[in-house]
C-alpha cells in the first residue's frame, strides 16, 4: 500500500480537541496501520494503531521491552519510564520475579476489599469539597489526594509528604521537553526518600506492601535487591496516582462534554462498571498521542501485512485502537451502553497496568461519588482555557475549577 | 498431567498469553483460553495462573484432583 499522506514523526501532533486522537493519527489506521515514524534523533520507527496489531506488540513476546533500552533502538520517553530498572522496561524472567512480588495486592479480589475504605475516602473529600468556597479546584481537593491516600495507605508511605513526592513524580512522567538533569534529580532525591522510608520500617516493621517487600528481601536477597526495592516502591508510588488522578478529571471532562451521556451515567449510578470501561475507551489520557511504551523486535515478524526486521522498534497507539471501527461500531462516539468494551487503555500481556483493576475501582467511586452528590457539577472555564502541565506523558490537569 | 481451566472472570488482559504462549491463548472474544486443557506438568502454567489479575487461571493436578495454583 503507497502511503496518501506525508510520512509521520515523533512527537506525534497535538490533537485538536481533548476528546480525540489527533487526525494525523487515527488517519493512519486507515491509510497505513503500520506505518513508518521518524524520531527526533533521525531514526525510524514503525508506529502501529490497528487494534489487532496494536494488540499483537503487547502481547506477543517476540516484541521485548528489553531490548527497546538497547543504544541502537529509537527512543520515546516511555522506553525506560519512572525509574531506571523499572519493571516496565524488563522482559521475562526477570519482569515475572519482580511483578510477581507485587502482582497479588493488585488483584481484583484485593481491590474490592479496599473498596469501602475508597467510598469513605470519597465522602470525606466531598465533605470538603461542598463546604469550600466556589469555585472549587477538583485536582487538588479530590482527583488527586483519593488516589494519592489509597496508594500511600496501600505501600505505606505518609501521605502527608505529597507535596513532596509530587514534584518528583511530574519530573518522572515528564516528556524530552524537560531536561535530563530534572529527571536524574529527581530520581535520585526519590530514592534517597525511598531508602530513608525503608531504614525506619526495617527499625520497626510495618504491615503495608512496603513492609512486605521489605520481609521478602530480608529473608531473600537473591528474590529482590536493595536496588529493586527501592525502584518498586517508587514505581508504584509514581504509578499509582498520576494516571489515576487524571484518569478520574479526564472522565469527568468527557462526560460533561456528552450531556446525554452525563445524564445517562447519573441515572444509573449504581452499575458504574460497563460505563467507566466505555468511558476509559474513549479518553485520550496519554500525552504523548496515546503511543504506549516502545518495544523492539528480536526476531524478524509481519505486522499486519508489513516485514519488520529484527531491531525495529515499534510504537503501540492504544488510543488509536481504542477506536478500531473493526473493534466498535462507530469507535468515535462515547456510548455508555456499550457491551462488552475490551478497550486498550491499561495495555496487554505481559505488562499490562500493574493497578488496573485499582484504577478502574477509584474511578468508579469517584464518579459515582462526585455525580452523586454534586448532581449540578460543571466546569467554570471553557476547555480552551483548561491549563495542562507542559512536558507530561500523561495528559496532566493543573487545575480543575468546577460549580454546581 | 495437569488440567488448565480459563474461568469466566478473565476480562482478556492477555498476561497468561504474554507469559507462556505456548500454552494461552486468545480467542475470538479476546479472553484466554489454555491452549490445550491438559497439559505435561509446566511451571509456566502455575506463573501464569499467580500473575493473572483476575485470579482467573485454575491448575488441577489430575493425580490428586488438588487445585495446584492456589
Amino acid at each position: 500500500m503507497v502511503a496518501e499522506q506525508a510520512p509521520i514523526s515523533y512527537p506525534f501532533p497535538d490533537p485538536p480537541t481533548i476528546y480525540h486522537p489527533s487526525p494525523e493519527l487515527a488517519g493512519l489506521l486507515r491509510t497505513q496501520p503500520v506505518a513508518p515514524v521518524s524520531m527526533p534523533d533521525g531514526k525510524t520507527a514503525w508506529v502501529a494503531t490497528r487494534n489487532a496489531d496494536v494488540r499483537q506488540v503487547l502481547v506477543d513476546p517476540r516484541f521485548s521491552r528489553a531490548a527497546a533500552l538497547a543504544p541502537e533502538a529509537a527512543r520515546t520517553e516511555l522506553t525506560q519510564p519512572i525509574a531506571d530498572g523499572n519493571m516496565a522496561s524488563l522482559d521475562p524472567p526477570e519482569h515475572t520475579r519482580l511483578r510477581n512480588l507485587v502482582a497479588k495486592a493488585f488483584t481484583a479480589r484485593r481491590v474490592e476489599q479496599l473498596r469501602p475504605r475508597v467510598v469513605a475516602l470519597v465522602g470525606e473529600l466531598l465533605d470538603k469539597v461542598e463546604a469550600a468556597p466556589r469555585p472549587v479546584d477538583l485536582v487538588e481537593n479530590f482527583a488527586l489526594p483519593l488516589p494519592v491516600q489509597v496508594i500511600c495507605e496501600m505501600l505505606g508511605v505518609p501521605a502527608g509528604d505529597r507535596d513532596e513526592f509530587h514534584a518528583w513524580s511530574d519530573s518522572l512522567l515528564s516528556t524530552f521537553e524537560r531536561t535530563p538533569e530534572e529527571r536524574e534529580t529527581a530520581q535520585r532525591a526519590m530514592s534517597e526518600y525511598f531508602a530513608g522510608l525503608i531504614a525506619a520500617k526495617r527499625a520497626e516493621p510495618t504491615d503495608d506492601l512496603l513492609g512486605a517487600l521489605i520481609a521478602v528481601r530480608d529473608a531473600d536477597g537473591d528474590r529482590l535487591s536493595e536496588r529493586e526495592l527501592v525502584m518498586l516502591g517508587m514505581t508504584v508510588l509514581v504509578g499509582g496516582h498520576e494516571t489515576s488522578a487524571n484518569q478520574i478529571s479526564m472522565c469527568l471532562l468527557t462526560l460533561l462534554h456528552y450531556p446525554e451521556q452525563l445524564r445517562w451515567f447519573s441515572a444509573n449510578l449504581d452499575s458504574v462498571a460497563q460505563p467507566v470501561e466505555e468511558l476509559m475507551r474513549f479518553v485520550q489520557l496519554g500525552g504523548n498521542g496515546g503511543a504506549g511504551m516502545p518495544r523492539v523486535l528480536t526476531e524478524e515478524v509481519v505486522l499486519g501485512d508489513v516485514r519488520l526486521p529484527a531491531g525495529a522498534t515499534v510504537l503501540p497507539v492504544l488510543s488509536v485502537a481504542n477506536r478500531d471501527p473493526s473493534m466498535f461500531e462507530d469507535p468515535d462516539r462515547l456510548d455508555l451502553s456499550r457491551v462488552p468494551v475490551q478497550h486498550l487503555a491499561f495495555g496487554a500481556g505481559i505488562h499490562h497496568c500493574l493497578g488496573a483493576q485499582l484504577a478502574r475501582m477509584e474511578v468508579q467511586e469517584a464518579l459515582r461519588g462526585l455525580l452523586g452528590r454534586l448532581p449540578g457539577i460543571r466546569v467554570t472555564v471553557p476547555d480552551d482555557e483548561l491549563r495542562f502541565k507542559p512536558g507530561m506523558i500523561v495528559r496532566s490537569l493543573e487545575s480543575l475549577p468546577v460549580t454546581w | 498431567m495437569w488440567r488448565v481451566v480459563v474461568g469466566p472472570a478473565c476480562i482478556g488482559s492477555a498476561m497468561c498469553a504474554g507469559l507462556s504462549p505456548d500454552l494461552f491463548t486468545l480467542g475470538e472474544d479476546r479472553r484466554s483460553r489454555p491452549v490445550r486443557s491438559e497439559i505435561e506438568p509446566d511451571h509456566a502454567a502455575l506463573d501464569a495462573a499467580f500473575a493473572c489479575p483476575m485470579e482467573a487461571i485454575a491448575v488441577v493436578d489430575l493425580e490428586t484432583g488438588r487445585v495446584i495454583s492456589e
